[in-house]
């Protein structure tokens, strides 16, 4: 049946046809109507997982590939207020732990971030790859590790966001032409304020700011204020995060902190909007303050810090969906803009990693077969001279199926290899 | 009675003699020469044999339908069990016609295969007569063609031995047609048109002038072969549509040698290839560099220096790569390593 009572109805996994990172999380998408317990946290083998969370997550490197760390509960509220796929949330809640794989992109961005030097002007880096293959995750483990290694981090969840649904536009009173968006500005400044607390009251600032007529912040107060600005006057809060972003990049040079700017889906600032004025005439991105700020912020004229970037298609607007390089994605101006920047691509999953995946959610309980019951690996995987992880035979059965699917790789496990 | 009988005899005996040359066919000897079938037996026994067995077509037999006579002719075996693997084919098929399956000695089947089964075969086949066959134009045709027309030609200049050569004396290339009907009349209004092909690297042009060469015939330049068409019809004569295509030539070359002053204000959108110099790569890439060197407090770096580097150079050559032959794996991978060595970062 087609009714998405089930994870898996059958119309979603018809067309899947290669394993990607992203396919494997639809299968650990609990039903929307919760019809079983969540499953607590047991201990177990760690065969696949690496516990080496607090102090070791600095030291991942290539023999950690394939392998997945623990991120603590409490610590993923406080570092990711938002900026989770929603897919990874999901598997969160269910399994009531987050799992985030080690993998070769986010080593390669690691050591050049561990690498690079602060008082050369800022590094862009650009993560591509096609849909579901693991960029948004990559940037995630970006964005804990330099969290946790005590740098500021400027998150911007999905950049596609600020230039499509936008109820309320506003004229900005900072200059004519531009035009505010009050709820997506709070939105992001209450997140911002949750993830960077510590920053927010050590960080002063360097000049005198008016908000309108009345209200202002004086010179060399703490940058909190500012964003507390924005959350009450909502009016204000795109100008708020104008001047929490300039007050930054001058700032970070010093050395007394380390920025780090992560911006999800960034050829949304320079692609095409669907927001319309009311004259009906339609808006570049460019006249909106939010993308106007954020444009400047991705240039590379400060130093003390990174900027890490993410390419998206899923949720562009007016790009084809099988567009995936930077050049086709950013287009001509976001590509002259960005330039010169790292391009670090990220594929599919490995026969390595796909093992892992695989055997977490055996683990878990999460796919069911009768051979593991049985004391096997549920499946063998002949050696096949072909690259490419092995094929799974089709699991999506039984969409009314309330509980994980059983492994109807119970039917063929060889040609599962 | 005797006289009937022998009025009977005697107009069976001539009906007889008038019958039997024609009873007498060659099929009707080969078949059964030894029965005799003249005379009144031949219509006595005729009817019998048809009116109990039913008509036998194999043998040459007399058939009565009602109160008429038919002969039923017997089916010659097909030409092709006569035909040896050496013979003449231009003489089966001297000109273009319809397939023939009995000429043809070709085990041929056509058609949508029955389900379990295959083609149907050539008897009686209309999908192979419908369409057009080349059996009148087999290479040994095709030699007895070029023979009868061998009287009419000149030699081949001997000196024009390569496809080169012919290229490199004789770079323009003219295209017309002539059509023959059967009509009454020999005029083709088709034939009036001519194409005219020529290499660009034959013409003399430099950079500038192709380029505005390229832009003014738009889709009349092939990119991959390099050849300019130039097909003409507006005159009522070939002379003239020839006289017409050479003078275009002419004033396109004149002109691409021209330099307008408007042509001072062609800017990034018109540029055909990406250009590195003055592009905002190049700035962005300067601006970089600068800034890397002053915080390392070197100064005194012109940008002439900087672009005569190594780095820079490898960078420019990749971005170009990138944008001029668009985004391949090798491409991407080679301009992340010239920015990581521009950029000076260290895994």
């Amino acid at each position: 049946s087609r009714t998405r009572s089930g994870i898996s109805s059958f119309s979603l996994f018809q067309n899947q046809q290669c394993l990607t990172p992203q396919f494997l999380l639809y299968l650990a998408v609990p039903p929307s109507n919760g019809a079983f317990p969540p499953c607590p946290p047991f201990p177990r083998q760690d065969r696949h997982s690496d516990n080496s969370h607090l102090a070791l997550q600095a030291k991942h490197t290539e023999q950690h590939e394939g392998r997945l760390y623990n991120i603590p509960l409490e610590e993923l509220s406080a570092v990711f207020p938002h900026g989770l796929p929603h897919r990874f949330q999901q598997q969160v809640l269910t399994f009531n732990e987050a799992r985030v794989m080690v993998r070769k992109p986010a080593l390669e961005l690691l050591a050049y971030l561990k690498g690079s030097n602060f008082s050369h002007p800022a590094v862009r880096y650009v993560i591509y790859g096609e849909r579901g293959t693991g960029k948004t995750m990559t940037l995630c483990h970006v964005v804990h590790y330099c969290s946790r290694q005590g740098w500021l981090v400027l998150h911007i969840p999905d950049a596609h966001l600020w230039v499509k649904n936008c109820k309320e536009l506003l004229q900005s009173s900072y200059n004519k032409d531009r035009l505010d968006q009050p709820l997506q500005a709070s939105v992001w400044l209450k997140n911002f304020k949750a993830s960077n607390e510590r920053f927010l009251q050590e960080i002063k600032t360097q000049k005198k700011y008016m908000w309108g007529k009345r209200e202002c912040t004086e010179e060399g107060r703490p940058l909190r204020e500012v964003v507390e600005q924005g959350l009450a006057r909502v009016r204000s809060a795109s100008d708020a995060v104008g001047v929490l972003l300039r007050e930054l990049k001058q700032q970070s040079h010093r050395g007394s902190f380390r920025l780090l700017v992560a911006v999800d889906g960034v050829n949304a600032l320079w692609g095409r909007s669907t927001l319309r004025k009311e004259d009906k005439s339609p808006v570049c991105p460019e006249e909106l303050t939010l993308v106007h700020n954020l444009r400047k912020m991705l240039m590379n004229d400060w130093s003390g810090g990174a900027i890490v970037t993410t390419l998206s298609q899923t949720g562009s607007l007016f790009k084809p969906s099988s567009a995936y390089t930077p050049q086709e994605l950013l287009g001509k101006e976001g590509f002259d803009a960005l330039d010169p920047f790292v391009p670090i691509p990220v594929p599919n999953y490995s026969p390595k990693e796909f093992e892992s995946c695989y055997g977490y959610y055996l683990e878990r309980r999460w796919l069911q077969h009768e051979k593991v019951r049985a004391g096997g690996s549920g499946w063998e995987r002949t050696d096949r001279a072909g690259p490419g992880p092995p094929q799974l035979p089709p699991l999506c059965v039984a969409g009314t199926a309330p509980w994980p699917i059983t492994g109807s790789a119970a039917r063929t496990p060889g040609a599962a290899g | 009675m005797a006289a009937r009988a022998g009025r009977c005899c005697r107009a069976g005996l001539s009906c007889g003699a008038l019958l039997s040359p024609a009873l007498l066919s060659p099929a009707v000897l080969s078949r059964a020469p030894a029965t005799p079938r003249w005379g009144r037996a031949a219509f006595s026994s005729a009817p019998a044999v048809s009116g109990r067995e039913g008509p036998q077509a194999r043998e040459g037999s007399v058939r009565r339908r009602g109160r008429t006579l038919q002969f039923v002719r017997s089916a010659a075996p097909p030409r092709t069990e006569r035909m040896a693997v050496d013979q003449d084919w231009s003489s089966v098929y001297p000109t273009a016609a319809a397939f023939k399956p009995a000429s043809v000695p070709l085990p041929i089947r056509m058609g949508y295969p029955v389900k379990g089964g295959v083609p149907p075969p050539k008897e009686g086949n209309l999908e192979l007569i419908k369409i057009p066959n080349f059996l009148h134009l087999t290479p040994p045709a095709i030699k007895k063609h070029c023979a009868a027309l061998k009287d009419f030609c000149t030699e081949w200049p001997s000196a024009l031995d390569s496809d080169e050569k012919c290229e490199q004396h004789f770079p323009i290339e003219i295209e017309t047609v002539d059509y023959v009907s059967s009509g009454t009349s020999i005029r083709n209004p088709k034939a009036r048109v001519v194409t005219l092909r020529v290499k660009l690297s034959s013409l003399n042009l430099d950079d500038h002038a192709k380029k505005k060469l390229i832009k003014l015939v738009g889709e009349r330049y092939c990119q991959e072969t390099d050849v300019l068409t130039i097909t003409t019809d507006r005159c009522p004569l070939r002379r003239q549509n020839y006289d017409y295509s050479m003078h275009l030539l002419t004033v396109l070359y004149h002109e691409s040698w021209k330099t307008e002053k408007w042509e001072s204000e062609k800017s990034e959108e018109d540029m055909e290839e990406y250009v590195w110099e003055n592009s905002h790569s190049q700035k962005n890439a300067l601006d970089t560099l600068l800034r890397i060197k002053a915080s390392e407090n070197v100064s005194n770096v012109t940008k002439e220096e900087l672009l005569a580097s190594e780095v820079v150079k490898n960078y420019r050559n990749s971005v170009i790569a990138l944008k001029n032959e668009g985004e391949t794996e090798s491409n991407i991978s080679q301009y992340k390593e010239s920015v990581k060595k521009l950029l000076n970062i260290q895994a």
